[in-house]
């Protein structure tokens, strides 16, 4: 199971977009919910949730550079094709 | 439900905004107008902005102002602004903004299926740039009903 956490600045918008955007890329890439979990915090809380991903916007993702996880930078949040190839081959390589 | 969320009296077309914070008080006052937020709410959203960047541009020409519920927001509700002209607001990828949907929420799960209307709405190919085209707050409304529905 990877834990993946979406990451924005009060957990209430970008980042809960991030979350549908990321699970339904990676259930496309035919991964299920027993592949990998997804929740949302905000910039204050991201650093206690150890996840073994990180998703975010770019500002963010300054922030979470000294982490001890993989942070993937999307641009785009509407953008799956974006989103799925940074993160899919990044799930892929955890995986096995 | 998205359309339900933003109601046609909180959408406002071809806005003149001369910078990313007339644009976001824009669609902040629409809020307040129809009493879904305190006046004070408009300034955290225009707050938050300069806190954290403008991280708030999710994609090409569009932005999703808000601020936190303790700020001031009495309801669960969006506003939708179109701009005559696009203002940047800082983000070196999806600069300059000309669509604008502004929250209100109360908390992280309310308004969670109008998003993902809108996730399903702004991925419709053709679909945002409609709404910047459109001309009535009517046209975007019936926009939103047929795209912005909740997924099944």
């Amino acid at each position: 199971m990877i834990k993946i956490c979406c990451v924005c600045g009060m957990g209430l918008g970008s980042g809960l977009l991030v979350k549908m955007t990321v699970e339904r890329v990676l259930k496309q890439a035919g991964l299920t919910d027993q592949d990998f979990a997804v929740e949302v915090a905000d910039i204050s809380t991201a650093r206690s949730m150890n996840p073994d991903v990180y998703v975010t916007t770019r500002e963010f993702s300054k922030e979470l550079r000294e982490v001890d996880a993989k942070v993937v930078e999307v641009l785009n949040l509407f953008d799956e094709k974006e989103v799925s190839a940074q993160l899919v081959p990044l799930i892929d390589s955890m995986r096995s | 439900m998205l359309s339900e969320m933003i109601q046609p009296s909180r959408i406002r077309l071809q806005v003149a905004a001369a910078n990313w914070e007339e644009a976001v008080r824009a669609g902040g006052e629409l809020l307040v107008a129809d009493g879904a937020a305190e006046p004070r709410f408009v300034d955290a959203m225009v707050e938050a902005v300069r806190e954290f960047g403008p991280y708030i541009v999710l994609a090409p020409g569009f932005a999703l102002p808000h601020a936190r519920p303790e700020s001031g927001a009495i309801r669960t509700a969006m506003s939708l602004v179109t701009l005559k002209e696009p203002v940047p607001f800082g983000n070196p990828d999806n600069d300059p903004v000309d669509l604008l949907i502004c929250l209100a929420a109360l908390d992280s799960t309310q308004h969670v299926e109008a998003l993902a209307g809108l996730s399903k709405m702004m991925m419709a190919p053709g679909v945002p740039d409609r709404i910047r085209q459109a001309a009535s707050a009517e046209e975007v409304h019936a926009i939103l009903r047929e795209h912005g529905a909740d997924p099944a």
